[in-house]
């Protein structure tokens, strides 16, 4: 069955979520601007270089990052190759089904993807092993385990922790043969790009929203934020519109949102380091 | 003396018949019906249950009893080299044999035109990830509650450097000469998969299934650990 | 007298001599097995053994359940509706159940109404429901034409939009959305 054949109920429960939202409270009883709790593992498959295990609310989230070696694109000579995929498996909820990735999740992908991408998270420039002919290509892999609402930002924050915490196999050319080394260098990293996603909802504009919230909203929003508090990847989604204002309150409230997150995914993934 | 046993030991330190660390944990997942998360050695799988659901598409609904579905996918992070996302010839066949080895525990019957959907996600693979993969899709039925004739626990065993041992690991799997995964319904002692990659005489394939066997009842017991974890000491605690 | 023990599916309980197996159990050459995990509970004076289970996610409906869903197919004498609810718990089974009857008033649906319905009989596998009580019938609906809010008006309904009439078997609490769709997470 589709989702959309539930048509009456999602009326009901827009009707019940509206009539919450006047007075500032949403049905999970947070308020607007409150992200659900945020859980972060990092290191969990070891034939990854990197993994994370996000949980955002019941939403899980699996990412790995496996690094080859590969040839550059033709018009990046000179940078490492980036590249990130995103699959809700079947195993995600009852109405995901198996088979290749749909339109939403392959937009879910490339946003998350541009947002590593455009913020400049990783230093691409020190991926090539030699100009022209070998680059260090990095696989980003990322698995939906369980969905309830903002894939995006569950998404964005377990590729964020898989690459900080990423150790890259050292290869080297040797009489122009490819030799792997025994040793491992860190991924290069400049900022820490932080995605919020925010919806409206009958002109109301909520943080992190649940499956529930996201069968009721006229417009999704998600925007990356750099360390530097500037906005470098949007994504705006749905059927409904938003005006000026609310686009400054979109603006003001990612910045103000990403912080914390920052701090959080710092916290996890430094300090995870520092014990070993 | 080959080199994956020596003194009597094996490569990873462990004894002929002795399995892996096992760890289950049940309902891991929060929209499935029933999940479960297993770490069978250096395997790290999650397993969800859907159903009984309506069936799609309409044409494989049965009119006397569930459809029952199964698909085995390997995450591309999962391996040494990255795997593409699409189902492999090999991942096909896995869920094919997975779904054979669930079907006669599961009391199908009960109920007619729904589908019950199982789905098994290796995250990280070792040797005998659908051993693994059975084992947990077993505790992941009942944890969903479905009517079970029996559990499903399942093992490999095999031959290495002429050795007969239990619970193949991935160098084992690869340098030995047979692997043999086997899933044993363990109150009605039948066996629900067989397979076997590898030469064996008829003397060494007794030897083999009756360790694989030994090691399905060890990891039988594992599975009643879990669910009494999960379900009985809550009760005790309550009451 | 009763006996009381934890078992998980394929236990042995006893014998088809001894005991009499009832939900939670199957029978297999002459013995009585668990299906299920739960709590068995052996009941000396009837000699019947029920296994109570631990986990409650399979939810086939039952008869005498109250179900709640969308009617999704509507003729003069029979209907087809979509279960959501099973007695107020979320459900993803979408199962079908039917209802048909030789008058005409007790069919008074319309395709997209929210309905409450008990469960009859599950007869050849098909559910079977009824929505004869003034607790059942249609909870909620818009309107067919304009999709606008229905409210209720005697025994018949109106939209505050169009001025739709439209009649319905409708269930005596028609509108209040609590009653509907419960919120299961606010925190008050």
């Amino acid at each position: 069955m589709s989702r959309r054949s539930s048509i009456v109920i999602e009326h009901l429960r827009q009707e019940q979520m509206e009539a919450l939202l006047k007075v500032g409270k949403r049905l999970d009883g947070r308020g607007l601007t409150d992200y659900r709790e945020l859980k972060i593992e990092t290191g969990l498959i070891k034939k990854a270089e990197g993994s994370a295990l996000v949980s955002l609310g019941n939403t899980q989230v699996i990412a790995g990052v496996k690094i080859e070696v590969d040839k550059p694109f033709p018009d990046m000579p000179d940078k490492g190759l980036l590249i990130c995929n995103a699959e809700v498996l079947p195993l995600a909820s009852a109405y995901a089904e198996p088979g290749p990735p749909d339109e939403a999740a392959i937009e879910l992908a490339r946003v998350v993807d541009r947002g590593i991408r455009e913020s400049e998270m990783i230093d691409l420039s020190k991926l090539v092993i030699k100009e022209n002919e070998k680059v260090y290509a990095v696989f980003i892999d990322v698995s939906i385990l369980n969905t309830d609402g903002n894939l995006f930002d569950a998404t964005s924050y377990a590729v964020v922790s898989a690459l900080l915490t990423t150790k890259i196999p050292k290869y080297e050319i040797i009489n122009n043969e490819l030799i792997k080394t025994n040793e491992f260098i860190n991924m290069p990293i400049n900022t820490i790009p932080i995605s919020v996603t925010m919806a409206k909802i009958n002109n109301s504009i909520v943080v992190d929203p649940t499956n529930e919230e996201e069968m009721c909203m006229d417009a999704r929003v998600t925007m990356t934020v750099d360390e530097a508090n500037r906005v470098c990847a949007v994504q705006k989604g749905e059927r409904g519109t938003l005006s000026i204002e609310q686009i400054k309150e979109i603006i003001n409230l990612a910045i103000y949102k990403s912080v914390d997150i920052r701090e959080k995914i710092k916290g996890v993934v430094y300090g995870k380091e520092k014990e070993q | 003396m080959g080199k994956l046993i020596q003194n009597g030991i094996r490569i990873d330190g462990r004894k002929f018949d002795e399995l892996r660390p096992v760890k289950i944990e049940v309902g891991v997942l929060k929209n499935a019906d029933g999940s479960a998360y297993i770490e069978f050695g250096n395997n790290k799988i999650v397993v969800a249950v859907y159903g009984p659901k309506e069936v799609h598409p309409k044409h494989m609904e049965m009119p006397d009893k569930a459809t029952l579905r199964c698909r085995y996918h390997m995450s591309p992070f999962s391996v040494e080299e990255r795997k593409n996302p699409a189902p492999s010839r090999r991942e096909i066949e896995i869920s094919k044999v997975t779904r054979e080895a669930l079907e006669p525990a599961l009391i199908l019957e009960d109920y007619p035109r729904t589908a019950i959907d199982i789905y098994v996600e290796v995250l990280q693979s070792d040797g005998g990830s659908r051993c693994a993969g059975i084992t947990a899709a077993a505790v992941a039925l009942a944890d969903a509650g479905i009517g079970m004739r029996d559990m499903v626990c399942a093992c490999a065993a095999g031959k290495v450097d002429d050795t007969i041992v239990l619970d193949i690991s991935d160098v084992e799997d690869k340098e030995g000469q047979a692997d043999m995964p086997v899933a044993y319904l363990p109150n009605l002692k039948q066996i629900s998969l067989m397979q076997l990659d590898g030469k064996l005489t008829a003397e060494e394939y007794e030897e083999c299934l009756n360790f694989a066997l030994k090691g399905c009842l060890q990891v039988y017991e594992i599975q009643k650990e879990t669910l009494q974890k999960r379900y009985f000491s809550e009760v005790s605690k309550s009451e | 007298m009763s006996k009381e023990l934890y078992v998980y599916p394929g236990d042995r309980l006893a014998t088809i001599e001894e005991f009499e197996g009832k939900e939670g159990t199957y029978e297999d050459d002459g013995i009585v097995r668990a299906s299920i995990t739960g709590k068995a509970i052996y009941d000396i004076k009837s000699r019947t053994i029920t296994v109570i289970p631990f986990s409650t996610n399979v939810n086939m409906p039952k008869h005498g359940d109250i179900v709640k869903g969308l009617i999704t197919m509507a003729t003069p004498t029979m209907i087809e509706m979509r279960i959501l609810y099973i007695n107020n718990n979320k459900e993803e089974v979408n199962l079908s159940a039917i209802y048909y009857s030789k008058t005409k008033k007790d069919t008074q649906f319309r395709v997209g109404d929210l309905v409450r319905a008990s469960v009859t009989n599950i007869l050849n596998s098909f559910i079977h429901v009824t929505f004869r009580n003034k607790r059942l019938g249609v909870i909620y609906t818009r309107c067919h034409l304009c999709h606008g809010k229905m409210v209720r008006i005697d025994n018949a309904l109106k939209c505050t939009e169009c001025n739709t009439r439209d009649e319905r078997k409708l269930a005596e609490d028609y509108g209040s959305i609590e009653n509907i769709l419960p919120i299961y997470s606010v925190v008050t």
